[in-house]
């Protein structure tokens, strides 16, 4: 499955080989689409089986018998946009600051395999509501997928619908991190309402007939007739993923903290600082940036923003769950780099989700440092 | 990062730390008194595990932010009388150092000192207070009802929302008049202004510990504790604080002022300004 990492070189070279530009990135899509009437089935919602799935990327060795995890225990991290009104250019701006957004989250996310997909969403008016591409790792396939989304930057009603694409997130994403205990990340990034409550025809239209049969199939039990809240989807979303909504516009807060509570939303003063927080968010989440180091790290990130703007992002993000995944009882097992598998792992039947045996480099490290932390050493 | 046998500094800082005995403990957190290189008591807050070092460091982030806010209002009234009667300072610890201590499980420990403080011996808890057979007397009360108002109302003005008040966590220093939030851990930032509802909770949760503190161990009942008309004027209002609360912390600290101004100025009443020694009743 390979083993290549987002680097900004790859980023460059893909931007020139898909002749991508700095503005409009998606302009060929937009025009493909509204003349087949048809997304991409990369983006498609209910392309490629609908479940998006986040696995790990292993090789095989040993004459097949065996498999190498070749870059880390997968991460996906997947971020929803608004496109509607003065959120337009918001795909334009994703793909200017993915390099930005990689070496932020590989900062907080050392050892980890990043995986990406980041959509966008309008309005249910819109011809298509929801751009919901595949989890991807290598630059080329992020970048492509960027361009293939199609933002009708309709302004429409004041609500808009995020939802569809929560929806999406919490019963429609199959993640190897979710089997072994830990969760991923989901970021809501808006500067409306949402609607509260999904329409069930909406979720036909958009994942196609199908939809609640993939749900079920995702293990997820699912009442068609009930009408769908958005607080219990948010809550289920909850159980596979750190999710966050991040609010341009702060006039909406209230709804937001209604729906998915108090800790969940973070005030974001433009999407251009979007990966920047993100980081910070995740490394708070992980434990590896803490509270104390949050000013610091942002100062760091983001070289133009002033001390008081700096603090009104601290003050926004010191409400979160922090330390979340640190707390999980498999949190600290994840498997690394080069750890084997005696099979493929499979996130459907739960197989071989292990390793059986450490890679070369951890054997190494641990012979080097073979005395446990004695009653003495630990006595603080 | 280095513990040097019973002493424990940061490599290349002037500051050395003395480890000392535990004095308290949690789930989350360990504390134990040190002693650093001018003889200061201080406490080492040591998480019990990695696991807990994001609640150690978000009580050292708002404990840096208490003191930055706080130090803007002295800078603003530093040339004037009005210096002495702000000092918000008094009210939360003094946060020292902050750290992860890799050859320590990678545990975070934050170094904390209580100002004007030199003996932790002078720092009680407010638990501790309860246990006395007859609690504190009305004066004594007094002063710690004013601080907590005055504390909570500094908060609530710097849109932190207490997490945690309770007496564990609020520590007296009676020679000084001291009273002190100490652990802020659990608070949240409300960047629209604490709810209504919110602040009164805190005025309410202030005013019954502070009831809790007059009773002590005892069995009396909050009115037999007087029989005089000054000091039932004073419970009625601690009282009404306890079981109404109120919007504003800032106006019921002010309120509560006015009326102790009123009681010290009838000469009817026993009540007098200017320092009252920490007494428990007799």
């Amino acid at each position: 499955m390979g083993r290549e990492i987002f680097t900004r070189s790859l980023y460059r070279m893909a931007k020139t080989s898909f002749d991508v530009g700095e503005k409009d990135v998606t302009a060929k899509s937009y025009s493909q689409a509204y003349s087949t009437g048809k997304l991409d089935p990369l983006v498609d919602p209910a392309g490629f089986g609908v479940i998006r799935l986040s696995l790990p990327r292993v090789e095989q060795i040993s004459n097949g018998s065996k498999y190498r995890l070749t870059v880390g225990t997968p991460l996906p991290i997947e971020t929803r946009v608004d496109t509607t009104g003065s959120m337009g250019d918001n795909v334009d701006i994703a793909m200017r600051v993915l390099p930005d957004a990689f070496e932020s989250w590989t900062e907080v996310l050392e050892g980890y395999d990043i995986q990406v997909a980041t959509g966008i969403f309008g309005d249910h008016k819109d011809r298509f509501p929801l751009c919901r591409p595949q989890f991807e790792m290598e630059a080329a396939k992020i970048v492509k997928q960027l361009t293939l989304m199609v933002p009708e930057r309709q302004g429409h009603d004041t609500p808009e619908d995020p939802d569809i694409g929560i929806f999406g997130g919490a019963y429609l994403t199959r993640a190897y991190i979710n089997r072994i205990g830990l969760k991923g990340y989901d970021f809501t990034v808006t500067d409306a309402p949402g609607r509260g409550m999904i329409d069930q025809k909406q979720l036909k239209r958009v994942f196609g007939q199908d939809v609640f049969e993939k749900v079920k199939q995702n293990g997820h039990k699912f009442n068609e007739n009930n009408t769908i809240d958005l607080k219990d989807v948010w809550v289920d979303l909850l159980d596979r993923a750190h999710a966050f909504v991040l609010l341009v516009e702060s006039s909406y807060k209230r709804f937001w903290i209604e729906h998915v509570g108090k800790d969940r939303v973070v005030v974001l003063p433009n999407t251009e600082v979007l990966p920047q927080v993100q980081a910070a968010i995740i490394g708070l989440t992980e434990g590896s940036l803490l509270p104390t180091d949050m000013s610091s790290f942002l100062k760091k990130v983001i070289s133009n923003y002033s001390s008081r703007e700096i603090d009104s992002i601290c003050e926004s993000l010191i409400n979160i769950p922090i330390g979340a995944q640190a707390k999980l009882p498999n949190f600290g097992k994840c498997p690394k780099k080069g750890d084997i598998f005696v099979g493929k792992p499979d996130v459907w039947d739960d197989t071989n989700l292990w390793p059986e045996e450490q890679s070369e480099e951890q054997l190494v490290h641990s012979e080097e440092n073979t005395d446990e932390p004695t009653e003495k050493d630990d006595w603080l | 990062m280095k513990i040097v046998g019973n002493k424990w500094h940061k490599t290349g800082e002037q500051n050395e730390y003395q480890v000392k005995e535990i004095v308290a403990e949690n789930s989350q957190y360990t504390l134990r008194r040190c002693i650093d290189n001018t003889g200061r008591e201080l406490l080492l807050q040591i998480a019990a595990d990695a696991s807990y070092n994001d609640q150690l460091s978000k009580n050292a982030w708002f404990l840096t932010k208490l003191i930055s806010q706080s130090d803007k209002i002295q800078d603003s009234v530093e040339a004037t009388d009005l210096r002495q009667y702000y000092n918000y300072y008094l009210g939360f610890p003094e946060l020292c150092d902050s750290t992860i201590l890799h050859d320590q499980g990678a545990r975070l420990v934050n170094v904390i000192g209580f100002r004007n403080v030199h003996k932790l011996s002078s720092v009680i808890p407010l638990v501790k207070i309860w246990k006395h057979s007859k609690g504190v007397d009305l004066p004594t009360s007094a002063w710690i009802i004013g601080k907590l108002l005055k504390i909570i109302s500094f908060a609530h003005d710097c849109n932190i929302k207490i997490g945690d008040i309770s007496g564990n966590n609020i520590l007296i220093v009676p020679e000084n008049h001291y009273v002190i939030i100490f652990n802020w851990g659990n608070s949240v930032i409300e960047n629209g202004g604490i709810p209504a509802a919110d602040v009164s909770n805190d005025i309410k949760t202030a005013a019954k510990l502070v009831l809790k503190t007059i009773i002590g161990n005892s069995d009396l009942r909050i009115n037999e504790t007087t029989n005089d008309e000054s000091n039932s004027k004073y419970i009625g209002f601690v009282e009404s604080l306890a079981e109404v609360g109120m919007s504003d912390a800032r106006r019921a600290h002010q309120q509560f002022y006015e009326l102790i101004n009123s009681l010290c100025a009838d000469s009817t009443s026993a009540w007098q300004s200017g320092f009252h020694k920490f007494t428990y009743r007799t």
